[in-house]
């Protein structure tokens, strides 16, 4: 019995070394590939916003506009309740509500068509199309838009719209939604069309089954099984782009 | 789902007008690059590649792509290497505070372009580092980071583990494995990370306003700037159409490369 164990521990004890060694030389190859990364992320980025937070509450100084060491809420206090930064923020609110909408509006029959109706090849064909814009240049894209909203001035004759229909809503809060609109709209798209991709056939088969026609099934079916999805885009104002990365 | 003729061809139209209104501004910039006028004007007046050819010869135009290539680059250099040394930490390691790490990468592109850019100004100025292109680098390549790793991490989690234990079992120590089984099987998914982080960065226009001094110009700066000058307005058409000719074929490929699937 005693020399079983005793043979047993003898056994036992190079294996246990040696994991013991792999344990420490695991955690410092887990050091050499975390702390690069760790360090930059932790220093820059969330030592800058800790900065940022802490900043608000010291006051500046009326004369210079420096930071100076005294510690107040005013600065806070005056972001919620002057009417100029409030007004700001719920005309921001606005815009951004009225691009999402229009981008859901085009998004929903865009996506159900990619996902739904489109032949395989042409639906791959038609994602990396949508998809594409995104990766070119915003400001060329906003200033191509401009090219197309241009209300005509002393500098020329107007844009495409005024060429083409002979009417332009000219530079504003329209141009300025649709705008965001066009720019965002990818994002809209992607997620919504990973909803009715991964939304079984058999749901849609059995809505109709159950005699729900072609609106009744979008609105209780599809889009409620989908909706959850295409919150993230609506809520997503800041470019995302692993929206492009994960397939 | 049985959907009537006319709804099925609604929403065929729906679909390719949208792709149309997509890419409509986009062509219209081309076209107008070619504009023998100074003018955004449609239709345009007359062909002439007289833009084209003298473009070369306005500096600031120069210097500005110049200096975009060149953060655009270093940032991406920087992203890259962070990037996958985070996805191997993630996805190879257990460690405490694994979600919180995971998470911190995806906050610079999470938060709007803007927070990044008060924070690091803020930053920036209160330790007195200089803002040009240094701060323009770190700044970019902070939210480039995500880019890179979500490439990386994707392939790496696609990767069956047998094949790593296969090669352990054959005799490969961690070096070879990773030199000779991981490393190919993520190198497509690495070069993909590097242009779209190359991509985000020669396009960023928030957080280089912020971090950017006086002394300092990026291409899309120089496209802010200049947009509503008439005299440059015909090169601002040049810039953006090469900006596009540039961009759409890179995405194009990077999507190639970070789809190429492991199995077909």
């Amino acid at each position: 019995m005693g020399e079983r164990l005793e043979q047993t521990a003898r056994l036992a004890q190079p294996r246990n070394s040696r994991a013991g060694r792999e344990k420490s030389r695991s955690a410092l190859a887990l050091a050499a590939v975390l702390s690069g990364p760790l360090a930059w992320l932790l220093v820059v980025y969330v030592g800058s916003l800790s900065l940022l937070i802490v900043s608000a509450f010291f006051s500046l100084d009326d004369f210079t506009g420096k930071p100076t060491n005294e510690l107040t809420t005013s600065n806070v206090v005056e972001a919620f309740t002057q009417s100029e930064y409030v007004s700001l923020v719920l005309r921001s609110i606005g815009v951004a509500a009225c691009a999402t909408v229009i981008c859901l509006a085009l998004a929903l029959p865009t996506a159900f068509y990619i996902s739904r109706l489109a032949s395989r090849r042409t639906k791959r064909g038609l994602v990396v199309a949508m998809l594409l814009p995104l990766w070119t240049g915003y400001l060329v894209k906003a200033f191509a838009l401009r090219a197309v909203f241009e209300p005509g001035s002393e500098y020329g004759d107007g844009g495409l719209l005024k060429g083409l229909l002979g009417w332009s809503p000219g530079f504003g809060y329209f141009a300025v939604i649709l705008t965001l609109a066009y720019l965002w709209f990818p994002y809209m798209l992607l997620p919504i069309h990973a909803g009715f991709e991964r939304l079984p056939d058999s749901l849609i088969d059995a809505s109709s089954d159950l005699g729900a026609g072609t609106l009744r099934t979008f609105v209780s079916v599809i889009a409620r099984s989908s909706f959850h999805r295409s919150l993230p885009a609506a809520s997503s104002p800041s470019r995302s782009p692993s929206a492009t990365t994960s397939p | 789902m049985q959907l009537s003729k006319g709804s099925r061809v609604a929403l065929r139209a729906t679909t390719y007008l949208t792709l149309g209104v997509l890419y409509t501004p986009l062509v219209l910039v081309f076209v107008l690059s070619f504009n023998s006028e100074r003018s955004l004007a449609w239709p345009p007046a007359g062909f002439s590649t007289r833009w084209w050819s003298t473009f070369l010869d306005v500096e600031s135009a120069r210097e500005a792509l110049l200096s975009s290539a060149r953060i655009a680059l270093i940032a991406m250099t920087i992203a890259v290497v962070l990037g996958t040394l985070l996805s191997f930490a993630l996805h190879s390691f257990t460690f405490f505070g694994k979600n919180v790490v995971s998470f911190l990468a995806v906050l610079p592109i999470a938060l709007p372009g803007i927070v990044t850019g008060v924070a690091l100004r803020n930053t920036f100025v209160r330790f007195g580092v200089d803002l040009g292109l240094l701060s323009v680098v770190v700044g970019h390549a902070t939210f480039c980071i995500v880019v890179a790793h979500n490439n990386v991490i994707a392939r790496l989690r696609r990767i069956a583990p047998n094949l790593r234990e296969a090669s352990a079992d054959l005799g490969a120590s961690e070096w070879q494995t990773l030199r000779y089984v991981t490393w190919p099987l993520i190198r497509s998914a690495v070069i993909a990370g590097g242009i779209l982080a190359f991509a985000l960065s020669f396009d960023e226009v928030v957080v280089t306003t912020f971090t950017a001094g006086a002394g300092i110009q990026t291409l899309p700066q120089w496209i802010l700037n200049n947009f509503s000058r008439p005299n440059v307005l015909p090169y601002v058409t040049v810039v953006a159409t090469i900006v596009l000719v540039i961009s759409l074929p890179l995405a194009w490929l990077a999507q190639r490369l970070s789809d190429s699937h492991l199995d077909d």
